[in-house]
């Protein structure tokens, strides 16, 4: 108070009289932001998955189908109700920008697509080409660019989006998720994100791979309530093996083994499992890989300077899981180079697949090995680079596997005779 | 506790006064008068004027002696309030020596000198010259004795009367640590301070504040630890303090802090012993006023809100623990439901999937939006818990039944308010409890009412908007000179061993900086324990 008594009443009732006149000024700039971009949770549908197909029509260039969350039915909890946890809407448009803002006609609520998770895109679509069904999500700074894409086989990308699902109340989280576990205890496909094609695309020197859904049974009976309702579904989604692009557009498909192959071959192998023949006897015994190191390098060919050679060196601990060999030996220590060379063998066939498929069959260089020749031999890249698509299919390559086996399991010899 | 009465006929009239500065003047004259009004050498009109000053209170005691004779003149005059004294040694000190006619009569000048310096057994005897000296030593529980012929009263201290013991300081609990809290006596209080730290140097220096209630103050520091300039300035915004009465602590606090506007408290409180002990040893200045169990300290900066005294006396990994969790409260219970409608409301890319759908399911048919969800629940907790507060204690067993009940369950149940948001509020409630001084957790409480606007208007935007002005408040603002953001900033690695981590007792090696410059030892360097050597 001591210091408000130097002030004098006149200069404190001034001060007091700004300072009202602050906080009048402040209480009328909070209605003026309006809370313009206000939406609350409960006026959003939330997109999770979205699908796209040709126009059965052929009026406009996509048929466009969301797979919107209720996240009434979909979250169990008090308040949760017994219909479906999904619905989805489709529309047609030339891109992808004009169906959604279509689909406004349809919807209660505002469609938000920020936490979207799988994009669908059917077979002869993404024939025609891919990259335009990107850029929406790649420009779009509300988009997360983490959405797993899939190529849906043999059946519509909107029949894959109707099917309901028991694991996963959300069939576009069963999809993902599926993916994900694929990728990490068998290796047949690895998730792909929307952004890594995108950042392929702007590198020119790789070809995009995808995985790729088909279903297993009729693709009609997904969306039913018998499907969630039986122990045994009618459908469930499955997944098949990757897809391989050729600038842009799909070239075909991996068969599993190559398809195992090329995750090989692009590093992405957590852990898989190898089934091998048993060396003198019926039976075979199961190897699986639990860690895995992919290296690509390029040489000058010795036959000419603007022939790359390309060594892979692929790097496996292993351990044996399953045994019905009679006459094998744990306890030997030559049984266990025994296996390993046999794996290597069988890794090597798988790798000698995939590049050949994708050497002569695809026609895709989607290992990326032009990037290695870009990074390696960058002078050799100038020289070539102008007609790769002609000199990838013939480059040379060295296959090297190296594989250790850890362990036999905790039990001695097969109890199978 | 005063009754209520009190407090509301004092208010009104010290209100008036303000208005005016005539009445105050008017005022203090009155007061001064007692100072030139000598005392009366004749003993009748002495005791008739104290009477009539004091308005024939029932409880000013005159008790008169005289000769043996039936006729003869009183001679002597005890005066006492009653209750304020102790009894039993006024019988026993002062009425039996009246009795036994010890005083020759003939000379009352060597009769005084003997009264005052052989007669009476008390430890504290001192000479009265005016009314007010009289009236101050009775009104704090003394005995005036008053003799027939003197200008000179004699004040003997028998102070006594009902008051509450030693007991647990009820805001600040420890698990281990001293069990006591202060009292409202103020001389039980330094006392209890002078008993953890007996040094010459622990000085204690009395003030009186208030016109009307003439409360005891007292400045407690430890010379030459405490900055001069301070303990100065103290003085000063203490004298200058004009009021009619000082009741609690925090009217001192409110007319000496230098933020007069801020919710941020730039003095602590505390009603442990231990901590008010602890405060000056670091060089801070302790103020104990008469009549209170809280006794302030300053200056203080933020970090201090953080400390618990219970910091002290358990393992400085524990208590690291702890003082970072009270750090995180306090983030939550100013932030969480601001943070809950920024999400809901603007934001809601930014939570995970699964979680953004449990949401979602849970405001679906929620008739009102988030924000005025969060503000209702916010007011009704706060209405619950002022309740809780005030209710006496026989009804506040209801009002939590029907707090808990109506608000954790029938409210959701009825799909009025989300249930994310009776846990977002029931959350932040618990945070802000965990502040050791309460009064840290009331400008949280203030505060989030501000930023849960802002987050619902302008969503993280406001929020980030908010927090900065936050900020910039708290480095701009400063106790008794000492900016409030110290350690943090201005920084000081040195103070940073008692700031968000509490190292071990063995490496504090120094005293807080700028509390003493020139004497900054705290302890021997050496302490750190080793192992004994081998034999």
């Amino acid at each position: 108070m001591r210091r408000a008594a130097g002030i004098g009443p006149g200069k404190l009732r001034a001060r007091l009289v700004r300072l009202m006149l602050l906080v009048l000024l402040m209480a009328a700039c909070a209605p003026l932001s309006a809370c313009w971009d206000i939406q609350y949770l409960d006026q959003l549908g939330v997109v999770l998955a979205v699908g796209v197909d040709d126009d059965p029509k052929g009026k406009f260039r996509y048929q466009v189908t969301v797979q919107v969350v209720l996240p009434r039915n979909a979250s169990p909890g008090d308040q949760s109700g017994n219909g479906s946890p999904v619905m989805t809407i489709s529309e047609k448009g030339d891109t992808l920008f004009e169906a959604i803002r279509k689909m406004s006609a349809k919807t209660s609520r505002r469609l938000f697509f920020s936490h979207m998770q799988l994009l669908a895109i059917h077979e002869n679509t993404a024939k025609k080409d891919l990259y335009p069904l990107l850029d929406l999500i790649d420009r779009n700074a509300d988009i997360r660019s983490d959405i797993s894409v899939v190529i849906a086989r043999g059946l519509r990308a909107e029949q894959l989006l109707e099917i309901r699902t028991q694991m996963e109340a959300v069939p576009a989280n069963q999809m993902k998720e599926a993916i994900e576990v694929n990728e990490k205890a068998h290796g047949q496909v690895f998730s792909v994100l929307v952004r890594d094609i995108v950042r392929m695309a702007d590198s020119h020197l790789k070809e995009a791979a995808v995985p790729a859904i088909g279903v297993e049974g009729m693709p009609e009976a997904g969306n039913k309530d018998n499907n969630v309702t039986q122990i045994k579904p009618d459908v469930i989604p499955e997944l098949t093996t990757m897809a391989i692009f050729r600038d842009g557009e799909l070239a075909g498909y991996l068969t599993p083994k190559e398809s195992r192959g090329y995750v090989f071959l692009r590093n992405r192998i957590k852990s898989s499992v190898l089934k091998l023949s048993c060396p003198r006897t019926d039976g075979h015994y199961i190897v699986e890989i639990f860690d895995s190191d992919t290296r690509t390098k390029v040489r000058q060919s010795p036959q000419s300077s603007d022939t790359p050679l390309v060594h892979v060196q692929v790097r496996m601990e292993a351990s044996i899981h399953e045994l019905t060999c009679q006459d094998f030996n744990v306890h030997d220590e030559s049984s266990f180079r025994e296996v390993e060379l046999a794996v290597n063998q069988a890794v090597e066939a798988e790798l000698d697949a995939a590049i050949g498929a994708l050497q002569k069959k695809l026609r895709s260089d989607a290992l990326g090995w032009g990037r290695e020749v870009y990074q390696d031999q960058p002078a050799m890249w100038k020289r070539i680079s102008g007609n790769w698509n002609d000199v990838f299919p013939n480059v040379p390559y060295e296959l090297e596997c190296i594989s250790r086996i850890q362990s036999m399991g905790i039990r001695s010899n097969s109890i199978a005779k | 506790m005063f009754p209520q009465g009190k407090t509301k006929t004092l208010k009104p009239k010290a209100g008036g006064q303000r208005e005016s500065p005539m009445a105050r003047q008017h005022e203090a004259q009155q007061m001064s008068v007692y100072e030139e009004m000598p005392i009366d050498p004749s003993l009748a009109s002495m005791t008739e004027r104290l009477q009539e000053e004091l308005g024939q209170s029932a409880d000013l005691i005159v008790r008169e002696f005289g000769g043996s004779e039936p006729s003869s003149a009183k001679t002597i005059a005890v005066v006492y309030i009653q209750a304020m004294i102790d009894d039993t040694r006024l019988d026993e000190f002062i009425i039996q020596t009246m009795q036994e006619d010890m005083l020759s009569g003939e000379e009352p000048e060597k009769d005084y000198v003997r009264m005052k310096d052989k007669l009476l057994a008390i430890g504290i005897v001192s000479e009265l010259k005016t009314f007010k000296d009289l009236f101050e030593k009775l009104f704090l529980g003394y005995a005036i004795v008053l003799m027939e012929g003197q200008e000179q009263g004699i004040s003997a201290h028998i102070v006594g009367g009902a008051s509450r013991g030693v007991d647990d300081p009820k805001t600040e609990m420890t698990i281990r640590g001293p069990r006591e809290g202060f009292t409202e006596s103020i001389r039980v209080n330094s006392m209890m301070v002078r008993r953890k730290i007996r040094s010459p140097k622990l000085w204690l220096e009395q003030h009186k504040v208030g016109e009307i209630t003439q409360t005891p103050v007292a400045i407690m520091y430890i010379q030459g630890l405490a900055g001069e300039e301070i303990i100065e300035d103290l003085r000063d915004r203490l004298q200058a303090i004009k009021i009619d009465g000082i009741l609690e602590t925090n009217y001192i606090e409110e007319m000496i802090s230098d933020q007069k506007w801020s919710p941020f408290p730039t003095i602590m409180y505390s009603e442990r012993p231990d901590v008010v002990a602890a405060a000056l040893l670091e060089g801070r200045i302790a103020l104990l006023v008469d009549g209170t169990p809280f006794a302030l300290i300053l200056p203080v900066s933020l970090n201090a809100f953080f400390q618990a005294a219970e910091d002290y006396y358990q393992t400085f990994q524990m208590a690291t623990f702890l003082r970072m969790l009270r750090f995180v409260s306090f983030v939550i219970a100013l932030l969480m439901p601001s943070v809950y409608v920024a999400i809901i409301g603007y934001h809601q890319e930014m939570i995970p999937t699964q979680l953004l759908l449990k949401l979602a399911a849970q405001r679906e048919g929620v008739p009102f939006p988030a924000y005025l969800e969060a503000f209702l629940m916010e007011f009704v907790f706060e209405i619950l818990r002022e309740a809780v507060l005030r209710m006496p204690s026989a009804a506040g067993s209801a009002v939590s039944i029907v707090g808990g009940l109506v608000i954790g369950q029938s409210v959701v149940e009825a799909g009025i308010v989300s249930s994310a948001v009776v846990i977002v509020v029931s959350f932040t409630a618990i945070a802000s409890f965990v502040s050791p001084i309460y009064n840290l957790g009331i400008a949280a409480r203030l505060l989030r009412f501000f930023l849960l606007f802002a987050a619902s208007t302008l969503g993280f935007y406001g929020i980030a908007l908010v927090t900065l002005v936050i900020l910039l408040h708290l480095s701009n603002i400063r106790s008794f000179g000492v900016p409030y953001l110290k350690p943090f900033a201005p920084f000081y690695w040195k103070d940073m061993k008692d700031s968000l981590i509490r190292v071990p007792m063995w490496l504090m090696k120094q005293r807080p900086q700028k509390a003493a410059e020139d004497d900054n030892i705290r302890q021997s360097t050496k302490l750190k324990p080793r192992k004994e050597p081998s034999q």
